[in-house]
């Protein structure tokens, strides 16, 4: 389970969806259960692409009205706005604004409104940073989880034998062993995403580094490198020395 | 002179291109510069299908008549005929090391010897640069 995900889960409410055949369902919930319920709902099919951003802030705004509680009044907007100030809206209530720990780089890529090349800034998460802030969250257990790896011979011999390891090993701190993982994720039925993780093999924890729009990847006939070389080269300066 | 990060075990001093921290990294990251991690990590696997070993990174495809497979020699014609003696941990055919790959690689580029004149004027259009006085790629 990735770190997404265990937050996801701790946050969750239990709802309608949770419902599977011979599960416990609570059919008749609370004014806040529901509320809670409803809000969880229209947001997941708006980030499924089932619900535009004015369509979900106009539901909750008349929900909010009609007396709905929990999450439906903030999440709300009336009906009449311009049709930008809803997504923003959306992502103002979502976190999704928050954007000053990501990093940017610039990268070449397709616009449909642009006949030449066009030039998109990324946001991307810094491996380092995101693994230090697990190694902050509890250094002693990693550590500890590390060596009691290495004592019970668990690692490959990959990793005894690596340079890095060889180099370093001397020294009083934990080496971690990494995996880059790169795959196409799709979220619609016309476009996909390519998504960038690296996981840390001691504690099994995933950390998303990059999500590139397909659709939006290099097509002057470099079979996307344009896109992908600059994204190569700022992953080389994350985990190389 | 840009430095690296989880090998060398300490955060960055410079972007990942060589330049100044931009005014958004300057409150994070430039106070962190060159400070130690705690740990070093490297990454020991790259992991992904096919596809995407193909497609992102750029290793030969399947449907390549001399190469199809990345991993080993074997040739288009007897790709599929020896995959029943295929294991986990063993392979029919001869697996290609960093070694092989960077010979073969070597083996199709043409080395050219630039003044640096022609220098100056090709290697900062190997970067895609939109700025007025930046060279626009291509």
């Amino acid at each position: 389970m990735t770190a997404w995900e265990e937050r996801a889960a701790q946050e969750a409410q239990p709802n309608w969806q949770d419902f599977e055949e011979g599960h416990a369902f609570n059919s008749d919930p609370e004014p806040a259960e529901a509320g809670r319920g409803l809000v969880k709902y229209l947001l997941e099919l708006h980030l499924s692409g089932k619900l535009k951003a004015n369509q979900l802030c106009t539901i909750a705004w008349w929900a909010g009205k009609a007396g709905a509680s929990g999450d439906c009044s903030p999440l709300g907007m009336a009906p009449g706005k311009a049709s930008g100030g809803y997504q923003r809206h959306v992502d103002r209530f979502l976190g999704h604004l928050d954007t000053k720990w990501l990093y940017e780089i610039d990268v070449p890529g397709h616009d449909r409104h642009e006949v030449a090349r066009a030039s998109q800034r990324i946001f991307v998460g810094n491996a380092h940073e995101m693994l230090a802030e697990e190694f902050k969250e509890s250094p002693d257990l990693l550590s500890f989880k590390l060596k009691e790896l290495q004592a019970t011979n668990v690692l490959p011999p990959s990793y005894f034998e690596n340079p890095i390891v060889q180099r370093f090993q001397h020294e009083d701190i934990p080496i971690f062993l990494l995996s880059v993982y790169l795959d196409g994720v799709s979220y619609t039925k016309r476009d996909s995403v390519l998504n960038l993780t690296v996981q840390n093999l001691v504690s099994g924890r995933r950390h998303v580094l990059m999500v590139l729009q397909r659709s939006r990847i290099c097509r002057c006939g470099c079979a996307g490198w344009c896109s992908m070389f600059p994204v190569w080269y700022w992953l080389k300066w994350c985990l190389d020395a | 002179m840009v430095s690296g990060c989880l090998i060398a075990g300490e955060y960055p001093c410079a972007r990942h291109d060589g330049e100044h921290w931009t005014q958004d990294d300057i409150a994070s990251r430039a106070e962190v510069a060159n400070q130690k991690l705690g740990f070093r990590a490297f990454a020991l696997q790259i992991r992904g299908d096919w596809s995407e070993f193909a497609h992102s990174m750029g290793f030969s495809r399947w449907n390549n008549r001399d190469h199809p497979c990345f991993l080993c020699d074997s040739s288009h014609d007897l790709l599929h005929s020896l995959l029943g003696d295929a294991s986990a941990d063993s392979c029919p055919y001869v697996l290609k090391t960093n070694t092989t790959y960077d010979a073969e690689c070597k083996a199709c580029e043409i080395s050219i010897v630039l003044d640096l004149a022609a220098r100056n004027l090709i290697r900062p259009a190997l970067f895609y640069d939109k700025r007025p006085m930046g060279p626009k790629g291509r």
